[in-house]
């Protein structure tokens, strides 16, 4: 009896080890169940969703700042470089880097030698070397063609009413880089072709897109 | 004293002794439980990790999401370059939670921020190139704090 009495007497001292055992293994399978790397991994997906939209607004607005200009057939290349450039500066003043490469084709409808104006514009943040523009064999080329400046060329010919495919490359000291350009050549109308390869960088993601749209003027 | 008051005190004596024993192993046995969790809490959770706040990216992403839906009319666009920051912030208040503060700024390139000290403060920006026959680039930011 005695010695039952004794036992019963020592293991209570141990119940607060035992009950700080049980607090540990608690507290640590709370610290496991929240799971900050994965909370932390939804933020990233979060703020890559949010450039993305970011990054749609520019190629819709840079589209609109043709569209816009329709009125003003002059204005509509000018003010496409113009808002690139613009957009370009809202971004980097949030961290974020827009560039690309902006491409203007126009052409009115006329009586043959008709002429294509192709406009050029470098927004890679780096000069290019060497730009050459391809449109129909015939090539047009530039030396040194800075960030943020346009160049200007024009093609003449009797082109027919069919897809050509402009080709514009370019040199820079990062890359050779050659981008084809659909345009639909229609001898009956006049027209605009925009090729824009945007790309939008930061330190959370980065978002590119190549595309053109032509629009009857 | 006789033979048995001498058992009976020394009995006494030992019984004294063994629970002065049992409280000092209980002592120790509490400061050792509480040294343990101590140790736990130090070496587990003193690491400093904060907590992401996904509600400013949400609320971002709303205020995104209002301004995208309001640019499908076009008299956002003359909201904007007219500067008409009210009716602006009326149209997007109907889109957005009721318990965050809001302020409209159109500007070009310097934003300037509102004059309110919050260390939750937050914001949106919408570019527009223009409207038609007006191609005047401009940015809609959009400022919540609570």
């Amino acid at each position: 009896m005695i010695c039952k009495t004794r036992r019963g007497n020592g293991s209570k001292g141990q119940v607060f080890i035992v009950l700080s055992i049980i607090i540990i293994t608690v507290m640590v399978m709370l610290k496991t169940g929240i799971n900050i790397s994965q909370i932390m991994e939804n933020k990233r997906y979060l703020e890559a969703g949010f450039e993305q939209m970011q990054f749609q607004n520019i190629r819709n607005e840079a589209l609109k700042a043709v569209q816009i200009s329709y009125e003003n057939k002059s204005d509509m290349t000018n003010n496409l470089n113009n808002f690139m450039r613009y957009a370009r500066l809202v971004m980097s003043s949030k961290a974020v880097n827009l560039a690309g490469v902006a491409v203007t084709a126009t052409y009115n409808h006329s009586t043959a030698p008709y002429v294509v104006n192709v406009t050029v514009l470098n927004m890679l943040g780096t000069d290019m070397f060497y730009l050459n523009v391809t449109f129909n064999t015939t090539t047009a080329e530039f030396r040194s063609v800075s960030d943020g400046m346009a160049v200007q060329a024009g093609f003449s010919g009797n082109y027919e009413t069919m897809s050509h495919i402009m080709t514009v490359f370019y040199n820079t000291s990062l890359a050779n880089t050659t981008e084809y350009v659909t345009i639909p050549f229609d001898t009956t109308k006049s027209k605009l072709t925009v090729f824009l390869d945007l790309s939008l960088k930061s330190d959370r993601s980065e978002q590119r897109d190549v595309f053109n749209e032509t629009y009857v003027i | 004293m006789d033979e048995t008051s001498e058992v009976a005190a020394a009995r006494g004596y030992d019984s004294m002794k063994k629970k002065s024993s049992k409280g000092i192993s209980k002592t120790f046995e509490s400061i050792v439980a509480i040294l343990s969790m101590m140790t736990v809490f130090i070496i587990y959770f003193s690491a400093k990790q904060t907590m992401p706040d996904l509600e400013i990216i949400n609320r971002e992403m709303k205020a995104f999401s209002a301004m995208k839906t309001l640019v499908e009319s076009n008299d956002f666009r003359q909201w904007v370059l007219a500067n008409d920051t009210q009716t602006l912030e009326n149209k997007i208040m109907s889109l957005m939670p009721s318990d965050t503060n809001y302020e409209i700024v159109v500007c070009q390139l310097d934003c300037a921020k509102p004059s309110v000290t919050s260390e939750r403060m937050f914001s949106a920006s919408y570019i527009i190139a223009g409207d038609v026959k007006d191609f005047r680039p401009r940015q809609v930011v959009l400022y919540m704090w609570s």
